[in-house]
């Protein structure tokens, strides 16, 4: 009898519809041929930020209000920088400390919550998060101490915690990972901590680790005679954004930071690679493509970890595969993505470091703009003309837009003695006493050329969004958040949320209807028409 | 003993030093030493100044160290607890580095608190008093303890948190270090007293201190000490002057004797009421 009744069940759960059908590989390669989903930290490989979605227009923009707020509360500095994932009525977000959350995107009700239990020891490079990746049932996150866990989807249970590298040697990892095919990619923080960077690639489904990319070459490694001595061993150079990728070509786009020490560059003399880079490596194995270094033997920290951009536009008169780039160092890039040509540079912000970029693409740099003992004030300034925020890329109005940063610096260098894991910068910078301000360009993302400006009141670190409504979405430090025409600029509807918005929004369907949401301070809040 | 015992009480000698019972008040067993005061320098220089400022006297996160009433430490052993923990909640960070480079920063700033204070007063609180409510009508503008006007900042304990000579100078010369923008207060920006001048589309004027500021609108208490809140899109200017809206009060007006009874005045309010 008991037999019979565990056949009656068994039948019973078989018939059950299956849930949600797989989110494969391949659905994440066409995320954009689901709007009503987000799948990805980038919404689709290409870095565009761009949603075919136009429930909400520039001419009904006016009418959004607050569907519901979610708030963290985990305290005073710790806001949230994650840009959720949606999949079918289900938002998952990450938070500071590594705390996650399922939550219902209708209600904004918690489904579940996971909280890593962090060691006690300080961890470099804030709290923060950015975000999962998925691939099927699984969810990833990378932590504070440079793990990278796996949890069940539908539960929020841990199904596998790997660790990267020990973490007491300076690592932390708060970007979110990109899944490629069956693999995890996810790249470590650490570049002002003494770190030598890299990035990794595990097996989604069992976490075992594929490949290692050393960022900085060993010695007899090519590239490892751009580091004198042994600077190589604590160069930085750390893999601590989210990259790109082109599934047609198979390459990873995937940028690197800092060398370190950031404002000293006596006792690592050479260009430093791969510091300050975008390298285009194969997924399966982490071989190197091709690399392009923005800028050599840095001594102003600026990262290159900005967003690599896949466009494919015509140039010349020719069909071109290209990948551009807003750069900290203040100039706009375009490259061959196939093979890493560079095409173009030019200034997006106030620079005053270099005259340009010539045709090798190596910056023609000025006399007397390195950093000195009594300071130097350089333009633009340790936060970059821009930084890690997302940029957006509109096919109808064909603009890119970038949110950008005017602030210079004052530049000090001096002596520093290095110890692992402890935060050095080979001296310091302050901020002069002058206007600063942030806004969002609209560059003819052929030429870099500004065809209108957006400014904000201070720099700001909000990412921004295009869609086809004819609309973008961005917000700033002050806690707008804004809905602007993509045409002109101008804003169209704003909302005062009360804390900074450091993250990019995301638009996504809940029962058809058009939803946005954004973090903005410890909340999050979702926007529709009713 | 049983096993267990034993294996808690090895347990307990394994665990990590920061899990221990606290130390007693220990004081800066670098005091004094010049080498600690060159090292802490340096040290300074690289961990807090891009926050606190090159002279520790407050930067574009961080708060002023150079002075003697810090809310986190009343003690070097809570001082050097907020360095090397941080002080969670903040922006202030933990710092993992030895020990001896923690108490070499606080021989530093040690140096910097007493080099602020040069000067003793030897001035009358009374006459301070009837100086600060009369002739030099400070008054007008600065509440103190609760008495006074709201235009200028709170003086209730400027007399803990700034030195004799800042003081001084804020008096003879309020433009002197004056700094017209909000970076420095980016998370209070109802604290930096930045004058303005609005003048509308629709032809209003209005002077006073900006509270806050953003990409779209302005909040400003005018002289008058009235709340504005406007939409920037219905401002035709807005003038920042470089100089405070404080007027400057020269010898020939207020003599040193009085400068000094006045300073006593504020010494002395801001000590009994420290509490608050």
């Amino acid at each position: 009898m008991n037999l019979s009744i565990l056949l009656v069940v068994l039948f019973a759960l078989s018939s059950l519809p299956s849930g949600t059908a797989q989110i494969t590989a391949d659905r994440l390669t066409n995320a954009l041929s689901e709007p009503e989903n987000w799948l990805l930290y980038r919404g689709d490989y290409s870095g565009q930020n761009h949603r075919p979605l136009k429930q909400i227009t520039s001419e009904n923009v006016d009418g959004l209000g607050v569907k519901w707020v979610f708030q963290n509360g985990a305290g005073n500095a710790a806001k949230f920088q994650v840009v959720p994932l949606v999949v079918d009525g289900v938002m998952y977000i990450t938070a500071p400390y590594n705390t996650a959350y399922a939550l219902d995107a209708k209600t904004g009700r918690i489904l579940w919550k996971y909280q890593r239990k962090l060691p006690k020891q300080s961890l470099c490079c804030g709290p923060i998060n950015r975000g999962f990746a998925l691939l099927k049932d699984k969810l990833y996150m990378a932590t504070l101490d440079a793990h990278l866990v796996a949890l069940d989807r539908k539960t929020g249970n841990l199904i596998w915690d790997v660790e990267l590298i020990d973490y007491k040697l300076g690592y932390s990892c708060t970007l979110a990972p990109l899944v490629v095919k069956d693999k995890v990619i996810v790249g470590v923080s650490g570049g002002e901590y003494g770190v030598r960077g890299f990035l990794d690639a595990y097996d989604a489904q069992t976490g075992e680790r594929s490949w290692r990319f050393w960022t900085i070459p060993s010695p007899g490694q090519p590239g490892s005679e751009t580091w004198s001595g042994d600077s190589w061993k604590t160069g930085g150079a750390p893999t601590w954004m989210t990259g790109t990728y082109d599934p047609d070509l198979d390459l990873l786009y995937w940028c690197t930071g800092n060398p370190a020490m950031a404002f000293s560059g006596e006792n690592r003399l050479g260009d430093n690679l791969y510091s300050d880079s975008v390298l285009a490596l194969n997924p399966d194995n982490g071989d190197l493509r091709w690399h392009f270094q923005f800028t050599p033997h840095d001594l102003h920290d600026w990262d290159a970890n900005e967003v690599p951009v896949l466009l494919d536009l015509e140039l010349e008169g020719k069909k071109r595969k290209l990948l551009v780039q807003a750069n900290r160092n203040g100039f706009y890039y375009v490259l061959d993505r196939v093979n890493g040509e560079f095409l173009l540079a030019r200034p997006f912000t106030r620079v005053s470091w270099a005259s340009g970029v010539g045709p090798d693409g190596r910056p023609q740099v000025l006399p007397d703009t390195d950093p000195t003992e009594e300071g130097n004030y350089v333009c633009p300034g340790v936060g970059g003309g821009a930084n890690w925020m997302a940029p957006a890329f509109n096919p109808s109005t064909g603009l890119l837009y970038v949110v950008i940063r005017e602030e210079c610096s004052i530049y000090y260098t001096s002596e520093q003695e290095f110890h692992v894991a402890h935060f050095s910068m080979g001296s310091t910078f302050q901020i002069p006493d002058e206007d600063t301000w942030g806004g969002v360009h609209a560059l003819d993302p052929l030429t870099g050329k500004s065809k209108w400006e957006l400014k904000f009141h201070s720099p700001s670190w909000g990412g921004i969004l295009s869609t086809t409504g004819s609309l973008l979405f961005v917000g700033d430090m002050e806690g707008y958040f804004m809905a602007l025409d993509a045409g002109t600029g101008k804003v169209l509807w704003r909302l005062q949320l009360g804390g900074p918005i450091i993250t990019a929004p995301i638009t996504y369907l809940v029962d058809g209807k058009q939803q946005v949401a954004v973090a903005a301070g410890s909340s999050l809040y979702t926007f529709s028409l009713d | 003993m049983s096993h267990i015992t034993v294996a808690a009480m090895l347990w307990t000698l394994l665990l990590p030093t920061h899990l221990s019972v606290e130390e007693p008040n220990q004081q800066n067993p670098l005091a004094g030493d010049s080498k600690a005061l060159e090292g802490g320098r340096a040290l300074y220089r690289w961990y807090c100044s891009p926050c606190h400022g090159l002279t520790a006297e407050g930067g574009i996160r961080g708060p002023n160290l150079a002075r003697t009433n810090l809310m986190n430490s009343t003690t070097e052993q809570e001082m050097f607890q907020v360095i090397k923990q941080g002080i969670m909640g903040t922006e202030m960070p933990p710092h993992p580095v030895p020990d001896d480079q923690i108490w070499q920063i606080i021989t530093f700033l040690d140096d910097r608190r007493s080099k602020k204070e040069t000067r003793s007063l030897d001035g009358d609180v009374k006459t301070g008093e009837m100086i600060y409510f009369g002739k030099a009508f400070c008054s007008n503008c600065h509440m103190i303890n609760g008495r006074g006007g709201r235009l200028g900042p709170d003086l209730t304990r400027i007399g803990a948190m700034r030195s004799v000579n800042d003081l001084i100078e804020s008096i003879r010369k309020p433009s002197a270090n004056f700094r017209n923008r909000t970076i420095m207060n980016l998370n209070r920006p109802w604290d930096g007293y930045s004058p303005v001048t609005l003048l509308t589309t629709a032809g209003r004027r209005i002077t006073g201190a900006i509270r806050n500021e953003d990409t779209f609108t302005i909040q400003v208490i005018d002289v008058g000490e009235n709340h504005h809140s406007i939409e920037k899109s219905q401002l035709k200017k807005i003038i920042r002057p470089t100089n405070s809206l404080m007027p400057p009060y020269p010898q020939s007006f207020l003599s040193d004797k009085e400068v000094e009874d006045l300073l006593t005045y504020l010494i002395q309010e801001s000590t009994e009421k420290l509490g608050n």
